[in-house]
């Protein structure tokens, strides 16, 4: 481990309840380095090493983790200013201003929902603190999130908390990563969730709430700080409101299926939809007459962000605006036709993935042919694998988000009264 | 809060004759700073014999911080029944 991930590695080790003390820290970096160094980092950091890996002695009994529930409560005496610095000294602040979390404050938020306080909702990553819906309130109230944001909320963390969207790797990654969430079905327009113009943008109070808390658990719970846990190299304001925003269903050409009813839902399910991405590229097409040259801005505006050979597994998030939509819905372009011509069209060449993976991908691509380096592939394995949704409003601006390595979509039903029915991964 | 509860294994007090894995994730460099730790081991651990990730489950040596593949990638190489695994993650 390099010096500057050492932190890192202690507050995952942990988290998984092994013992903190079981790495050696080398000079940071390791990589892009010539070899010469990377021999005498080796060459020092041997001794230590040797030690560690017969010296080292488990300490025995369990470490004892501070109740998660009830809250511990403060009294504080001063201004709304006063409690924000003092908030922020504590780093129980990201930095901008929060609203303080009176108990009178929470218990009104918790009125949002029919989940006890002391409901546990999961395990928050890297550092796995234990996340109540109590414990949401206290950070939706921060965010200044009403009463009925909380089952939207609690339906987006839920699904940010399924293993399979990585959301540890997404707060604790060098990369530029970031949290996206997806709305669907009625719960858009009752509550005014932004869907049309503008909506992942500011001025939507419930987006920009649900994208604050969300960040401020992992911020408060999650442990998700910068510089020692969040290692991001830059970050970006997303890591202060993560993207909330709804799908245009209004305007998905005719035959066209909103994305909640993709993964399986009914169109009357209200639903949540999460993915940890890269920042979006965008596809500002504004001259195309046909879906033929539309498709080709498409294919020279993708960024594949390459990795490991996994990303053929992953969803990149394709936000169509509606302009964009209507083009290739005229022409009667079906969803899936539009998702196969991505897939047919939108290709690299089979030498820009990493060396060590060529194989697999030309494994996973035989069906095209004899391939060689230079030879064009697709970014996945299936056209399906796209999550085509309906986002903004007027102007011919479509976004393509690569997802975050390892990152697979989550899917929950938003619960308001009825019980869940069923939810998707 | 409800987990499960396990023992962590105890550290050889000698790699004399102990297997050890090296577990390289794929990022740049860390394969050759291990290979500079196993030449170092069998200069001076007798008996040592080394087992290199990318050369029997080359399926590991992915990077990856998914909580789930690390498993996956763990249960692999466990299989190997190294004494010990030395790591290094680059970066």
């Amino acid at each position: 481990m390099t010096s500057d991930f050492a932190r890192l590695g202690e507050v995952v080790a942990a988290a998984e309840h092994a013992p903190c003390v079981y790495q050696v820290a080398v000079q940071h970096p390791l990589g892009s380095i010539p070899l010469a160094d990377v021999i005498r980092k080796a060459d020092e950091a041997f001794e230590k090493i040797i030690d560690m890996a017969t010296g080292y002695q488990v300490s025995a009994g369990p470490v004892t983790a501070q109740a998660a529930y009830p809250t511990e409560q403060i009294e504080f005496t001063g201004t709304t200013v006063a409690l924000n610095r003092f908030f922020l000294d504590k780093g129980w602040s990201l930095g901008l201003p929060v609203i303080p979390p009176s108990p009178e404050a929470v218990q009104e938020v918790l009125m949002g929902t029919g989940r006890k306080p002391d409901d546990v909702v999961g395990q928050v990553p890297p550092r796995m603190g234990t996340l109540t819906v109590e414990l949401v309130a206290v950070n939706a109230v921060m965010a200044g999130c009403r009463p009925e944001f909380m089952p939207v909320l609690l339906a987006a963390l839920e699904a940010l908390l399924d293993p399979s969207v990585n959301w540890r790797g997404s707060l604790a990654t060098t990369a530029t990563s970031q949290t996206v969430v997806i709305v669907n079905g009625p719960i858009v327009k009752e509550l005014g969730i932004a869907s049309e113009q503008g909506a992942a943008g500011k001025g939507h109070h419930i987006n920009g709430a649900i994208g604050y808390a969300i960040n401020l658990i992992a911020f408060n719970v999650g442990g998700s700080r910068p510089p020692y846990v969040d290692k991001s190299t830059l970050g970006s304001p997303a890591d202060y409101v993560c993207w909330v925003f709804g799908e245009n269903e209004d305007k998905l050409p005719a035959g066209w299926e909103p994305l909640h009813v993709d993964r399986g839902f009914q169109k009357s399910d209200s639903v949540i939809t999460v993915l940890s991405s890269y920042p979006p590229v965008a596809n500002l097409d504004h001259w195309s007459t046909a879906p033929e040259e539309h498709l080709r801005w498409w294919s020279h505006m993708v960024s594949p962000m390459l990795g490991p050979t996994r990303g053929m597994e992953q969803n990149p998030i394709v936000a169509l605006a509606p302009e964009h939509a209507e083009l290739l819905g005229a022409s009667g372009w079906s969803k899936a036709d539009f998702a196969r011509a991505l897939w047919q069209n939108v290709r690299i060449p089979l030498g820009t993935w990493p060396a060590g993976g060529q194989e697999r991908v030309k494994a996973a691509f035989s069906s095209i042919g004899p391939l060689s380096p230079e030879s064009m592939v697709p970014l996945v394995l299936k056209p399906e694998q796209f999550l085509i949704v309906l986002a903004g409003g007027a102007g011919k601006q479509s976004h393509y988000f690569p997802p975050f390595f390892d990152s697979l979509p989550a899917s929950r039903l938003v619960t308001t009264q009825a019980g869940r029915r069923g939810d998707h991964s | 809060m409800s987990g499960e509860t396990f023992l962590f294994a105890p550290r050889p007090r000698s790699l004399e004759g102990k297997t050890v894995m090296l577990r390289w994730n794929g990022k740049h460099n860390a394969d050759h700073f291990l290979n500079r730790i196993a030449g170092l081991l069998t200069g001076r651990v007798k008996g040592v014999r080394i087992v290199r990730n990318w050369q029997v489950a080359l399926e590991t040596r992915e990077t990856s911080s998914s909580p789930k593949l690390s498993l996956e990638f763990a249960g692999k190489l466990a299989a190997y029944r190294p004494d010990i695994v030395i790591g290094a993650i680059g970066d």
